[in-house]
Order: C-alpha cells, then structure tokens, then sequence
C-alpha cells in the first residue's frame, strides 16, 4: 500500500498545527460559528445531532493493521470504544469533544492517517473497488490512480470552496463494485486495442434527492492528462455550479441544465489551456506511485494442494461452506482468496466495530493477510490475500469475536446510513429498521435460499444510505412528524450481485404508499414471499426476477389488487 | 452586488472601474476593474487580461467562485495585481496566494493572516509553485 515519503508526512503534521490553532481561536472566540465552519468541516469534523462526528480519511478504503489498532486505540481513549465504517470506505467516531480534535489527528498523523477534506464542500476521498489488486476479473489496478488523484485533490487551492462536495469513484475492474456511475465524477480504466491504459470520464452522477445515472464525456484518454482534466471539470464547476440553492448545487444539475455536449464543450475549451501543461503525468511519475502497490511477498503454492486442502474442510462442515461461497471471492494468486467480514451481525449497528474488534481484526491482518486491510462501501472489511489452507483457521478464529456472519451479499448485508440515532438531516431511525430485519431473516436457511440480495436503508432523502442503487431501499420519510418508510425496488449500482444485467447502473422505482416502521419487516417478507413464487428457478436472483417481471407484481402483493 | 458595496464606492474615487461601468465603457484596457466574485466572465476574460489591476470581492467566503476567477486570469496570461476584497477569511489567504491573488483589499482581513501559511510543499502546482510536488522535488 501507499506509504508516506517527508512530503506526504509534513504535509499532515502541518495541516494538525494549522488546525490546533484555528481550534484554539474558535475556542477563544476569535472565530465566530460560520467561520469555524468550513475549516472544522474540512478536518473531518462534522456536528451531529447528540456530538461532533469526526470522519478519519481511509484513502480508497486501504488501511494497514497499525493503522486499524491506532483507531482503536482513539476509541477507546477519545470516545467510546467503536467506531463505524462508512459507504465512503471511510471510518468515523461518533463522540469526540472538538477540544480533543488535535490531539486526535496528531494521533492520526503518527500512523500516516488525517481527516483532511472528509466533510465540507470540497473534494472528497475517492472509491474504488475493495478487490483492487486482487480481483480476478481487473483489467487495470485502479490504486495508483487514486492516490494520485488522492494527492491532487488534497489541500487543491482552487478547489476548496466548491458549490457542494465533490465526490470521485475509479473502477479497473469488468464488474463495477465503485458505483462510478452514481458519483460526482466516475472514472473507467480498461486497456485498448494495443492493451495501452486508458479512462472513460463519466460526470454528473449521484444519489441524493435527484438519483442520476452519470453521463460519459471523454473515452479514450491517455492516463497522462488525468489531473488535467479533472482541473477543467472541477473549475466549470466551481465557475458555473449553482450557489444559491443547496439541493440543486451538485454537479448533476448543472450538466442536466447545460446538456451533455455543452458541459463538454465548456470542460474542452478551459482544458485547452492546461492540457500538456506542468500537472501532466509522465509515465515515470505513474510507475513510480505504482512501485507502492506491488503485490505482496506470495508464497509460490501448490494451488491443487491449497484448493483440496479447502475442498475438504467445506465439505466436513456446512456453515463453513456458507462462509466460503459467500464471504470469500476468487483470486489472481493462485492458492489465495480475499475474505469479507461482515460487521452486520445481528442486534449490532450497521458497519459498527468495537475496539476489541478492531485489535483482534488487525491481529488477524497480521497473521493471515500481510498486515492490510479494506474498508468497503458495504460497511464491511475485506482482507484480500488470505491462503485457502488458512481459510478455515481465520474462519474459527473470527467466531468468537462475532465476525464470522456468512451472510456477505446477502440481505442482513445490508447498508444502512447512521439515521435519526445521530445524524440531524435524518426525516426517520434507520438502524432499528435494519436491526429489525436481520431479526427477521437471519434464519440462516430462508435468507441463503434468496440468493445475493442487496438493501440499502437511507434515513432521509440524502440517501447516505444509498437506498435508489439497492435492489430493495428503503428511505425514511417524514410525515407530519411522524416516522414512515417509502420502499422502492429494482436499483443496481451496475457491478457485484448485480444479476445477469451486470454493468447495467439503475435508479430504483418507488413501489408504492409508505409504511410504518412496524410493518416494514411484513412488507419486505411479502415483497420477497412474492419473488420466491415467481422466480424461474433458484437460479434466477431477485433483481433479475424483478426485471423480467418488473414492479407491478410486487404492488398487487404488497397493496392488493386495487392498487 | 459588488457595484453597491463600499469597497466599491470608496475605491470608485480612486480611479477603480466596477465591472458594469467596465463593460459599458466597451472593456478598455490598462484600468482597474472590481468584479463581484459571483460574477460570470465568460465574455470578459480576453479583455480583462489586458487591464492593470483586478480586484475580486468576495460576497461570502463561503463563495469559491473568486479562487477560479483568480486562476484563471493566471493561465491567460494575466501579470498586474490580483487582489481580494469582501468577506474573506485569514485561513484563506495562503489558497488566494496559490491561485493568483497578490494582495488584500484594506480591512478585508487582518495583518496576523499573512503569517498564517502553514504548507511548505503543497502537492499541486500554482502561481507559487512552477511545478506540482511529483515534478518539483521527488
């Protein structure tokens, strides 16, 4: 993984005296509440409804195990034991005092960590797939990208005062697992006919009130005028972006307003005077970021050794043979799978782990994993290189530490965004909506018989919780002053379990009325009672059931036939 | 906005165009003009590079719009004085000085922001810095 050199070291600790002071103002009142604002914001600190939430930046969710027990050693001594890992791949404590808030980021800066521009408006960290290195279906490794995009984007002069945040999604891989077409700016890189890398730009996708597919606006570039062109979008966008209205801010709106080919024209014409010029990548300055993510020291196995090794033990035990095909993914090295550990068990918050949790995780990185680890953006944690004759020793040794729920891409997966527990946006609680489904359906047998289901549960409109890309969302919904779910079916985020209509990015329909909390587990069980009795074969997966049949089966479940 | 602020009015006796009056008097060159930092400069950047000195009010910090503006006239070729007025805070100064801006209007922050740069080597190239970090000293 990427390690820090001087530069990339003093940068950090310069940017923890500068905020101790700006802290220290605030405090004595030389900075008023709005002033304070965006550089708190731009720190990571962001005020929620009980405490100040403090977002710590996991650059494209790749963390080392020292990084992971520093995080829990802040936990533990800043706040409350836990931390939650969030669909930006990033981790957040939820009860810091601002007036630890320096001493935590030096905490930070000592393992090569910061909260630098994790809330705010102003370019955030940027996603890609949590099998980026490993994946067995990777045309092009998409982490040298984003650190490069990561130490652009940092501390950007003209880039900090944004009309909205800006978020930025790379995807290497044939299944796409970033959702690059729900981001801000996505960016494809595959190879062309002569196996050159190249990227495909796609602008003005996302979720939030306005779901929008993200549109291409340049195939076929070089890798060398990357940051280039992510200049010249970023300034249309800072020049043009509406300002006067936050829920229209974002930069899907503007190239809905321009149109496509205008907002290209105008990205061309401000490209023109940068292309070629100083931020233009050479080769070496790509090999040399790519020197840090080399593949680790593998051991040349006997992968027909390993794989019976492993055939075997699933075999002797049913449940870890669930664990198996469920949570473990095929791997470029021979003799090695990559594991996901859910953190959704049962009566726990989505995406929570404890401090004891992350030591011992971190312990097991160590010892099975070469010390890495991988935030998802399903609020899970990947290790990636794991031997398959290892498989069944981490298996047991993640039981007692509650993190051997076989359940990966299935529906008590599910991604759920903090809700009205703590965010102040929220219109409704989302994790009692989800603790109250994985009640419901971690009867192990009925949800596995499902197949790979993805709900998505957003508390309010904002949809953090990415309710329109699930193939069953849920928002939350304020109605005079009560609490109510809209439900809404068939979203894609165009890659993993995403049914045989693989790469296809879809914004879910909105299934009909809302309900109440209490009824939401009925409708659910209903909605899928109604895919069971209709699917083709076992074969065939929910959403693909749902796009062969499409919404109205489901409403005459749910509804009645009067509806 | 900016044509009704004071920094407007008091700098209009001195010599300084606003950018309506600017326009009106068909973009002259060699002037000082004060834009509004909300302002849209599609058609005005070729004739604004060609003036002597440009100030840029702020409305709200919050308001990034002035940092391209800024940046901009750089790339174009622009060398006279770019100077920051309106709502601007300390903590910006060093992000105005990397995109261009060579002073502050009077008043608009106080004399403790100059010593707040806190960066030595910013990862990005700017006004300041000829190449970005992976060029200029790795």
């Amino acid at each position: 993984m990427y390690r820090y050199d001087s530069y990339d070291q003093t940068l950090v600790d310069e940017r923890v005296a500068q905020f101790r002071v700006q802290t220290e103002r605030y405090l004595n009142g030389e900075l008023t509440d709005a002033q304070f604002l965006p550089l708190r914001l731009q720190n990571g600190l962001y005020v929620q409804r009980l405490a100040p939430m403090l977002r710590i930046a996991v650059p494209y969710g790749l963390m080392s195990s020292d990084q992971l027990r520093a995080i829990s050693s802040i936990s533990r001594r800043y706040d409350k034991g836990y931390a939650h890992i969030s669909t930006r791949q990033n981790v957040q404590l939820n009860w810091p005092r601002l007036e630890d808030v320096p001493d935590i980021l030096a905490d930070l800066a000592a393992v090569q960590m910061h909260a630098i521009q994790t809330s705010g408006n102003c370019i955030r960290n940027t996603t890609t797939d949590q099998f980026a290195g490993v994946a067995a279906d990777e045309v092009v490794d998409p982490r040298p990208y984003c650190e490069i995009i990561r130490q652009w984007s940092t501390l950007h002069p003209e880039f900090a005062f944004l009309p909205r945040k800006f978020k930025i999604a790379v995807n290497g891989a044939k299944e796409d697992r970033a959702a690059i077409h729900f981001h801000d700016i996505g960016i494809e890189l595959y190879r062309n006919d002569t196996g050159d890398v190249r990227l495909r730009f796609l602008v003005g996708g996302g979720l939030g009130r306005t779901p929008v597919v993200g549109v291409p606006i340049r195939d076929d570039m070089d890798p060398a005028h990357m940051l280039t062109y992510l200049d010249a979008i970023l300034r249309v966008y800072n020049l043009k972006g509406r300002r006067d209205n936050k829920y229209k801010a974002r930069i899907k709106i503007l190239v809905k307003a321009m149109g496509a080919e205008a907002f290209r024209a105008a990205v061309d014409e401000e490209w023109a005077h940068s292309k070629d010029g100083e931020t233009t990548l050479r080769d070496e300055d790509i090999a040399k970021v790519a020197k840090h993510f080399t593949a680790p020291p593998y051991e040349a196995l006997d992968g027909e050794a390993e794989a019976k090794f492993l055939a075997d033990a699933v075999e002797r035990d049913p449940i870890f043979a669930g664990w198996i095909a469920r949570n473990t993914q095929a791997h470029q090295q021979s003799g090695y799978r990559a594991v996901t550990i859910t953190l959704k068990a049962t009566g726990q918050a989505p995406g929570d782990i404890s401090a004891e949790q992350m030591d011992a995780v971190a312990d097991l990185a160590d010892q099975y994993a070469f010390g890495e680890l991988r935030n998802t953006h399903e609020q899970n944690i990947v290790l990636a290189d794991v031997r398959e004759s290892e498989l069944l020793e981490l298996w047991r040794a993640l039981q007692p530490l509650g993190l051997a729920a076989s359940n990966a891409g299935h529906i008590t997966d599910m991604i759920c965004c903090p809700g009205g527990d703590f965010c102040s946006l929220a219109n409704a609680k989302s994790i009692p909506v989800a603790q109250a489904l994985q009640e419901r359906f971690e009867a192990m047998d009925y949800q596995y018989d499902l197949g790979p289901i993805e709900l998505n549960i957003s508390g309010c409109m904002n949809a953090c919780g990415h309710h329109h890309i699930g193939h069953i969302g849920i928002l939350g919904v304020d109605k005079k002053g009560q609490e109510f779910y809209q439900i809404c079916l068939g979203g894609s985020q165009g890659g993993a379990h995403g049914g045989s209509n693989e790469g296809t990015a879809k914004v879910a329909q909105i299934l009909g009325p809302s309900f109440s909390r209490a009824d939401v587990p009925d409708v659910i069980d209903t909605i899928l009672s109604t895919y069971i009795s209709h699917r083709e074969s076992d074969l065939e997966l929910f959403i693909d059931a749902f796009n062969r049949m499409g919404i109205q089966p489901f409403k005459e479940a749910v509804y009645g036939n009067g509806k | 906005m900016g044509t009704e602020s004071n920094t407007a009015m008091t700098e209009a006796a001195s010599g300084v165009m606003d950018l309506e009056s600017w326009r009106e008097a068909g973009r002259p060159a060699d002037k000082s003009v004060l834009i509004p930092g909300d302002a849209d400069l599609d058609l005005d950047y070729p004739a604004l590079v060609k003036t002597a000195r440009i100030t840029v009010e702020f409305p709200v910090f919050m308001d990034g719009r002035g940092f391209s503006h800024a940046r901009k006239l750089r790339d174009l070729g622009f060398d006279g004085e770019i100077i920051a007025a309106g709502d601007v805070l300390p903590d910006q100064w060093e992000y105005l000085r990397r995109v261009g801006f060579t002073g502050l209007a009077d008043g608009s922050v106080s004399d403790s922001a100059k010593d707040l740069q806190a960066f030595s080597q910013p990862y990005q190239a700017d006004t300041l810095h000829d190449l970005p970090l992976f060029k200029r000293v790795r």
